[in-house]
């Protein structure tokens, strides 16, 4: 028993320890020539693009729920997110599990690039045009080398509200 | 180990062991001289008193205690108890309940009848003691070898001086206990020795001589309660029925454990002596109880592993309560159900990887005869290790309907009837999840079937020809995919015709539809119905066949109910074997796959283009065998296109939900299939029309449609 406590100290320790790290590392992906990031602290995994069950009466962002080793997860369709066009499926494409809240889901990039580690200093506000998409996705800008990398804001990516809605529905 | 997780242990073993007790005393009843039943029981008690005790839970522990003393009488003696004294104890187990509630609680006071049964006790102990007292003495002299010596100690002193007894024992063991150097020892062992001990050549002092040539005797207790004046004493007889003895050593418990090695293991036993006081009083109680069941059953070989790690277990601290409730033949192994999940998952994983090799056309082109043998093989043992794992979750429904003899025994004396409950198929296996929801359907059910199935009196029952005492069956068994549970009586019937009027009255139906029996009877389970005439305190206030029907349907189940008059009612609960397996049919509509379930559908078919009907405004309607089934096109539904194909080119798969029957048109029917259900998550579940996902063999997801969202 005692044991047991020890080892998920340890355990705790090396978490939190890790997410000191992970709090200023982002995964880097590509939409569209775009490049953006994602906290690599909420980043699960990142799987090749498998086919999807579309779920009827959801969103046309939805791409429907795939099956994760036994597990149900909802996916979304990054590029209908972010109202650009849908493309078939490419050699790159994949499918980022993201964790919020709790729960899984499944996003699909056109292509995962790589983990950056990004210094305070390198963080920028948004500005507010120049993206072809909406920048309330955008959480904040990181300039690296000569690239502009533009952080997800992983809250208004799938809302809480939405969340939210969907659970106060089922309640119904 | 912290007190509020100790609390939680206690809290769980405790109902464990109190839900056990109605059953027993049940089946005490039955057979009031099994004295293996009265001894699971005192266990059970026991153990019970004992851990109230060290929670300080003072109230249940005093009135537990109270009732170990009863049962610690019947437990020594011949005498058998009464159906009266069965009352007083399953009085006892409902005050048990509710001090047990109050304790954890905190709620202060005792329950209204808790001093009555404490006098309930005390006066059965009295009672039977001023009338039997003369032959208890003489019987415990006359065949002291056939019984048992702490039962007898209890039964000729009071039992107070047995408790302080022990007490002095404990702080008699706290002094030894402080002599003792770092690197010894306290050891007590207990020597049991027969009455024809010298006869057969033995001699118990060597066993202390080579005792002290390990360590140092610090005490020795000589039990010499039975010895008899000088005049009656039989000096080829031992008289000492027992001796214990405190040891100081360096040596561990086993070393010491040999010297006693050519004993019987009911002979001896040894144990250590640690810190913890309060626990070692309980502890050594429960070994006098334990000690006594190895006794009894000493040539019972399957209890023989019980008794033996006993001897040799060093006593730890209170996180190490018995439970002497389970069975003495196996053990068991709690693990949480989510953990059996996973591992349904990840099973479930494997077996699609497996399929995926099975299937793969690359590896079935290889001509070797090993690979192929391999996946052969692969494929058995992965659904070999599916089933097992599958059977992990299944308990058989024994518990459940043992707990409904009270049931029957309580409600049939309130309406004054004389009820005989016949069991069968009690080892029908079923999932553990559902075991626990069927328990209050079935006991509305089995108080349905005595208080309106059955005749209102015996003597109406006799005036029909019937014996005066009226069946109730509960039976369970398999049946396709299903498990059947039957609740059966042979009373009165259900009157169709007095159904079909109350229905009629509550706007339940209309005058021009037409109903077939069961359609009829099954009326009787909708919310707001009651054809008992008089309102009785167990059942008939209308709500409760509707609740009963909600909740099996909630388990994806449904009721089917049978009856003839003044034969007898059957309603058959059909359940699925386990909540995570469903029983599907897959069907294809747009391009995608889904699954409705096999128990929701009646029939599927072809029509046939003259018995397809368009209704101006209402939509279509099918004519099955002069059914009007109104059409759901399960893509328009499910808005997954505008495509209207024809229907008498589609499949029409006929299913019913709580609205009736209705036709689900489907491009095609792609076969019946079992499915592992997982949910859609919180995310997805507000789709009404769609239940859950199951992974199909190829790795895909198809949904599971809820039939009862599907029209309405």
């Amino acid at each position: 028993m005692d044991e047991a406590k020890k080892g998920s100290d340890i355990a705790e320790e090396i978490k939190k320890e890790l997410s000191s790290v992970a709090q200023n590392r982002y995964l880097t992906f590509y939409i569209e020539d775009e490049k953006y990031g994602i906290n690599i602290h909420n980043v699960k995994e990142i799987i090749a693009y498998m086919r999807t069950t579309k779920i009827p009466k959801t969103p046309e962002y939805m791409k429907g729920v795939m099956n994760l080793r036994g597990n149900i997860i909802p996916v979304v369709d990054t590029r209908l997110k972010f109202n650009l066009k849908e493309i078939e499926p490419q050699m790159h494409t994949a499918i980022v599990i993201i964790q919020l809240g709790g729960v899984l889901v499944g996003f699909v990039v056109d292509m995962v690039d790589e983990v950056l580690s990004v210094k305070d200093e390198q963080l920028s506000d948004t500005p507010k045009f120049g993206s072809k998409i909406d920048t309330d996705y955008i959480k904040n800008m990181v300039r690296s080398e000569d690239e502009v990398i533009m952080v997800l804001n992983l809250d208004s990516l799938m809302s809480q509200q939405e969340l939210e809605i969907y659970d106060t529905i089922s309640q119904d | 180990m912290d007190k509020e997780k100790l609390k939680e242990i206690f809290i769980e073993e405790a109902s464990e062991i109190i839900e056990k007790l109605d059953i027993e005393i049940i089946n005490l009843e039955e057979k009031p001289d099994d004295k293996d039943l009265l001894n699971e029981l005192f266990r059970g008690v026991h153990t019970l008193k004992g851990s109230a005790n060290s929670f300080g839970f003072k109230r249940l522990g005093e009135f537990v205690h109270g009732f170990e003393d009863v049962l610690d009488y019947y437990r020594g003696g011949d005498d058998v108890p009464q159906r009266e004294h069965i009352d007083i104890f399953l009085d006892a187990v409902d005050v048990i309940k509710e001090v047990f509630e109050y304790e954890i609680n905190d709620t202060s006071g005792v329950p209204d009848r808790y001093q009555d049964c404490i006098d309930a006790f005390r006066n059965l102990i009295n009672a039977k003691k001023n009338s039997s007292e003369s032959d208890e003495v003489s019987a415990t002299l006359d065949d002291l070898d056939s019984k048992d010596i702490s039962s007898e100690f209890a039964l000729d002193d009071d039992e107070t001086t047995k408790e302080q007894g022990s007490s002095n024992v404990t702080s008699l063991q706290k002094e030894l206990l402080r002599s003792l150097s770092e690197t010894e020892i306290l050891l007590k062992i207990v020597l049991t020795l027969d009455d024809d001990l010298y006869l057969r050549g033995q001699d118990h002092t060597i066993f202390l001589r080579l005792l002290k040539s390990e360590g140092v005797i610090l005490s020795s207790f000589w039990d010499l309660s039975k010895v008899p004046p000088l005049n009656e004493l039989d000096p080829q007889k031992n008289y000492i029925p027992s001796v214990e003895i405190y040891l100081k050593t360096t040596k561990d418990i086993e070393e010491i454990g040999e010297i006693f090695e050519y004993l019987e293991d009911y002979e001896y036993k040894i144990e250590e002596i640690s810190i913890n006081f309060s626990d070692e009083e309980e502890n050594k109680e429960e070994e006098k109880v334990k000690e006594k069941s190895a006794k009894e059953e000493v040539k019972n070989i399957e209890s023989q592993p019980q008794a033996k790690p006993r001897k040799t277990q060093k006593s730890e601290n209170s996180q190490e309560i018995k439970t002497p409730s389970a069975s003495q033949q196996r053990s068991f192994v709690k693990i949480d159900t989510l953990k059996l999940d996973e591992l349904f998952d990840s099973v479930g994983e494997l077996v699609i990887a497996q399929n995926f090799l099975a299937e793969n056309e690359k590896i079935n082109n290889i001509k070797d005869e090993n690979v192929l043998k391999t996946i052969e093989t692969l494929s058995k043992i992965t659904r070999l290790i599916q089933n097992r794992v599958m059977s992990l979750r299944m308990v058989p429904i024994r518990d459940t309907f043992e707990k409904m003899k009270r049931v029957v025994r309580d409600s049939s004396r309130k309406v004054k009837k004389e009820v005989k409950l016949i069991i069968s198929g009690e080892d029908t296996e079923i999932d553990k999840t559902m075991v626990d929801a069927l328990s209050d359907p079935l006991i509305h059910m089995i108080r349905n079937a005595i208080d309106h199935g059955l005749e209102a009196t015996p003597e109406d029952r006799e005036a029909k020809g019937k014996n005066r005492e009226g069946e109730v069956g509960l039976r369970a068994y398999h049946k396709g995919g299903n498990i059947v549970i039957e609740i059966s009586d042979d009373g009165r019937g259900i009157n169709r015709d007095k159904v079909y009027k109350k229905a009629l009255e509550r706007g339940l139906i209309s005058e021009d539809e037409e109903l077939s029996d069961s359609q009829v009877f099954g009326l009787i389970m909708q919310a707001g119905f009651s054809t008992a005439d008089k309102i009785s305190d167990i059942s008939g206030r209308g709500v409760g066949l509707d609740v009963v029907r909600s909740s099996i349907e909630a388990l994806r189940g449904k009721v089917e109910i049978e009856s003839k008059l003044d034969k007898g009612s059957k309603f058959c609960i059909l359940l699925p074997l386990t909540l995570a397996i469903i029983d599907g049919m897959l069907v294809k509509s747009s391009g995608e796959t889904f699954i409705i379930p096999t128990l929701s559908i009646v029939e599927s078919f072809r029509p046939h283009e003259d018995i397809v009907h368009t209704a101006q405004g209402q939509g279509e309607f099918v004519n099955l065998r002069d059914e009007l089934l109104p059409i759901v096109r399960l893509n328009r539904i499910l808005e997954l296109d505008n495509n209207n194909p024809k229907v008498c080119e589609s499949t029409l798969v006929c299913a019913e939900n709580e609205n009736g029957r209705f036709a689900i048109l489907v491009d095609e029917l792609v076969g019946r299939q079992q499915v592992v259900i997982k949910t859609l998550g919180k995310t997805l579940s507000h789709l009404k029309e769609v239940s859950g996902g199951a992974v199909l063999g190829n790795g895909e997801i198809a949904l599971i449609l809820n039939v009862e969202g599907l029209y309405n």
